[in-house]
């Protein structure tokens, strides 16, 4: 029967999420195993995490976590750096090492029938890589010049201001990569004494789903993984904790003059929260209608009414401590200081001036409600998740009651968390654009922009 | 080994309808090709199809005020993208919101018009105009796939322009031409539907037809057919940026997808530069140190490929030093060809990549959007199969006369990346291109 045109099809109850259960087990030789009961025949997924990221970096050798993890692939004791890559590909294996500021992250998806081979090769990189002078000079050089080819791109540029300006001596500050003082400060006895420290067994926890028989992977897994030797104690130290809450700075703005650039990336935020800040539902809820989604307040006017940016969004990174909130785009060089009065006109109105509406309050909880089965439909989704709820100790249920618990937001609470969260008189904001744009800077109520460099 | 099960129905339209069942998840994909991409532009209107992929977005007759909100409320996700051959959208839903998401597909497949405003025109004329800005001008190499296409494909050949267009000619669409391009291209008979996962088959083509069986036919123009007419000799090119080192875009024109020897160069692409023991990864990167990254892509499309060996040089060496080795490395592999070990890993790759690629049933790359592919290009859906079969059946020996007879000097395009300050870092002898 031909539809009916004049009525847009009803929303439906959310479906409710049961998150797959988490078999736990604590190897004797310390390494804490979870399997995931998400069976998906074809490809098993296999995840390492190590609650140490760049924050755990030392001052003065920005980038030490990422160059360890960057190292593990370039020769270990039984392969050299060629030999490994090609056992790697003899099981059509990729290996991939992230480095985030709380945790490195090794992760290795293979077909089913290759399990037991990438099982060895994840633990052979992990525990014995040569760091050799050869390799890591190599490396570090690769990566400096990384870091000065960063250097010629504006989004990348504008990231690195805001952070270093979010977090001055702080370690959430740097990203992974380093710099170049960082880099060139590293010796082959760190990169040593940091990886018997943060990569012991002890440290580990192993991931693994996917699949088509879930308790037959957690056999072979705690088989292949309960090889690992046992840490010595003296290798044993508490977790790193999270990093100290930096210091709010107040509102400012900085400019980096980009010669020839033809747009302007434009940053403004501040220091946001921790995934445990109380009241994290609200606070997604408030910026899924601030700049969380296409059809967000930030973007229907920058983009859709005014046609100044491709796109515009806001973001809480919610990390192990306080992480950046920063809301992002990239303008038309023409129209860089009316972006940013919308922008910030946008964040501070959500608090007082237009508190959400009960509309935008419907939208947002639904899209998120009904929304979030979708985030757990392959095993390598499911198994990220679950590496999540370890890396913040939320409990095993915190997805099951993600559903109920965001139902539950109202006005007042989205409300209050914009006020708790988004102060506008700490509102740092970057500009990346051409010289000529600076001018029109200085009625944005920050004075004289102060010039940053990079 | 690929078990991709569907079900194909043609409505009276043309419309063909695809289903796929997976109950892995309580979603459902639904992804829709139209037939339609930058070739079928021509000069002085480019990046038309693609400011069409965004009008597309802005409402239709019966929900005028865009496109978004009546997906993010019932939870999905969505996206479209345009290439030179097609135009793809798709959204994932809830599987009980798959009648929306079919509502708001069939509404913009046959009622666009009557939404679509010259503030809309106008508006999204400028999103695009700073999407341009984003992805190609602003950003370092940026312009460089612009100068591959324009190089290997002389005008009046319908790939000589970006996807993305000119901007003067976008600046110059006119709500006429918007409509002219609806009538053409934006109709069931060039349209293909997919759904895919946690449906019953039946029911999903019930509602598929509820949806989408009223809208009228169109009328399917004839294929694009283009000629190349290039003079032949390696072109030397090279472009000024604001980059910090210097990169080599070694190209080649090459198979099109599904063409004779386009499986063989997806194979010798990895194993020239996949991993750390690939080729020129070993002989750059490794042993030499004279290049910070490396990357081989075949790029095939409809009516031909792109076979493209891209290198950034390390500071201190230029991309003659570059060449030289890069040369070198082809050459050995035409004349020695590839080994057993080489040719099973990169086929090992290639086959997780399939099965890494088979896990989702929405989003770009997904089953919906692949059995979209197949069935488009290749006419059945059902070419999960044949397609492995290439790389399945692909031999070392395929693969070195695949390079042997592709990479040669006479059709090579050679384009220097420089930065203003080094351009003496570019191959000797190449001509300085301006972009715009």
């Amino acid at each position: 029967m031909p539809v009916d045109r004049n009525v847009l099809p009803p929303l439906r109850e959310p479906t409710a999420l049961t998150f797959p259960s988490i078999e736990r087990e604590m190897l004797p030789n310390g390494v804490r195993l979870c399997t995931i009961a998400h069976d998906q025949p074809g490809l098993v997924n296999l995840v390492v995490l190590l609650r140490a990221g760049s924050a755990t970096d030392p001052s003065g050798y920005e980038g030490l976590a990422g160059l360890t993890a960057s190292l593990l692939d370039e020769g270990c004791a039984k392969y050299s750096t060629v030999d490994l890559h090609k056992a790697l590909g003899d099981i059509g294996g990729r290996l991939s090492t992230d480095v985030f500021s709380d945790a490195t992250v090794l992760s290795i998806t293979v077909l089913e029938r290759h399990l037991v081979a990438a099982l060895d090769l994840l633990v052979e990189v992990a525990t014995s890589p040569r760091f050799s002078d050869e390799a890591v000079r190599r490396v570090r050089t690769l990566r400096l010049s990384r870091i000065s080819q960063l250097r010629h791109s504006g989004a990348s540029v504008a990231d690195r201001v805001f952070r270093r300006g979010v977090y001055p001596s702080h370690p959430y500050g740097h990203a992974p990569i380093g710099t170049e003082i960082g880099l060139t400060a590293i010796d082959q006895a760190q990169l040593r004494a940091f990886h018997t420290a943060q990569y012991a067994p002890d440290r580990w926890t192993v991931f693994a789903g996917g699949g088509s028989d879930s308790s037959g992977l957690r056999a072979v897994v705690t088989e292949r993984i309960g090889r690992l030797p046992t840490a010595s104690l003296a290798s044993r130290s508490d977790l790193n904790a999270p990093p100290m809450d930096p210091e709010s700075a107040p509102g400012r703005l900085l400019f980096v003059p980009r010669e020839g650039a033809v747009q302007s990336e434009i940053r403004v935020g501040l220091l946001g929260v921790s995934r445990h800040v109380e009241g994290y539902e609200a606070l997604k809820v408030m910026d899924m209608v601030l700049g969380g989604q296409f059809e967000s307040r930030l973007n229907l006017n920058l983009r859709e009414a005014k046609g100044y940016t491709y796109g515009v969004r806001s973001s809480f990174d919610a990390r192990c401590g306080r992480g950046p909130f920063v809301v992002q785009t990239a303008v038309d060089a023409s129209v860089t200081a009316a972006a940013i009065k919308e922008v910030i006109r946008e964040v501070t109105d959500i608090r007082e001036l237009r508190p959400v509406t009960d509309d935008e309050l419907d939208v947002a909880r639904s899209a998120l409600t009904r929304g979030f089965p979708r985030n757990f439909e392959t095993a390598g989704q499911v198994v990220v998740a679950a590496m999540r709820l370890e890396l913040f100790g939320l409990p095993d249920d915190e997805y099951t009651t993600f559903i109920p618990r965001i139902v539950k937001v109202d006005r007042d609470a989205v409300t209050t968390a914009a006020q708790r969260h988004l102060d506008p008189a700490g509102l740092l904001t970057v500009v990346v654009g051409p010289p000529d744009v600076r001018a029109s800077l200085c009625d944005l109520g920050f004075g004289e922009p102060l010039t940053a460099t990079d | 080994m690929l078990d991709i099960e569907y079900t194909k129905v043609t409505l009276d339209n043309g419309l063909d309808v695809i289903v796929h069942e997976d109950h892995g998840c309580p979603i459902v994909a639904v992804n829709v090709w139209y037939h339609v991409g930058s070739k079928n532009e021509r000069p002085g209107r480019t990046g038309f199809a693609h400011l069409f992929e965004h009008l597309m977005f802005e409402g239709s007759a019966h929900h005028q005020s865009g496109y978004f909100r009546p997906l993010q409320e019932a939870g999905g996700t969505l996206n479209g993208s345009t290439n030179m051959d097609r135009t793809n959208y798709w959204e994932v839903v809830p599987r009980d919101a798959l009648d929306r998401a079919l509502w708001m597909e069939s509404d913009r497949m046959g009622h666009l018009l009557p939404a679509l405003t010259q503030d809309k025109l106008d508006n999204q004329r400028d999103v695009v105009l700073n999407e341009r800005r984003q992805t190609y001008e602003n950003r370092p190499y940026g312009f460089a796939w612009m100068a591959l296409l324009a190089a290997h494909y002389p005008s009046p050949h319908p790939y000589h322009w970006p996807t993305i267009g000119f901007p003067d000619d976008i600046r110059a669409a006119s709500l006429t031409d918007v409509q002219e391009f609806f009538s053409l291209y934006y109709h069931p008979a060039n349209a293909s539907l997919v759904i895919a996962g946690d449906v019953n088959t039946d029911e999903a083509i019930a509602v598929a037809t509820d949806h989408f069986a009223q809208l009228a036919p169109g009328t399917l123009s004839g294929p694009v057919t283009a000629s190349l007419d290039r003079m032949p000799g390696t072109q030397y090119l090279r472009l000024n940026d604001r980059v910090e080192l210097p990169r080599l875009y070694l190209s080649w024109p090459s198979a099109a997808l599904f063409g004779d020897h386009d499986a063989e160069l997806d194979l010798a692409a990895d194993i020239l530069a996949s991993g750390k023991s690939s080729r020129l990864y070993r002989a750059l990167l490794h042993d030499r140190e004279i290049a910070t990254d490396v990357s081989v892509h075949q790029a095939s499309s409809e009516l031909s490929g792109i076979f493209s060996i891209v290198v950034t040089a390390a500071p201190g060496h230029t991309l003659s030093d570059i060449n030289v080795v890069v040369a070198d490395e082809i050459r050995r592999m035409q004349s020695d060809g590839v080994t057993d070990e080489e040719f099973m890993r990169a086929r090992n790759r290639m086959e997780a990549d399939f099965a890494w690629q088979c896990q989702s049933v929405g989003g770009f790359g997904g089953v919906s959007d692949q059995l979209n592919a197949y069935n488009v290009f290749a006419k059945t859906p059902g070419f999960f199969e044949t397609d492995w079969n290439r790389y399945k059946y692909a031999t070392p020996g395929s693969i070195c006369e695949a390079i042997t007879r592709l990479l040669t000097p006479e059709t090579e395009v050679a384009l220097s990346i420089v930065p203003q300050k080094n351009a003496d870092a570019a191959l000797p002898e190449s001509e300085l291109l301006e972009m715009r």
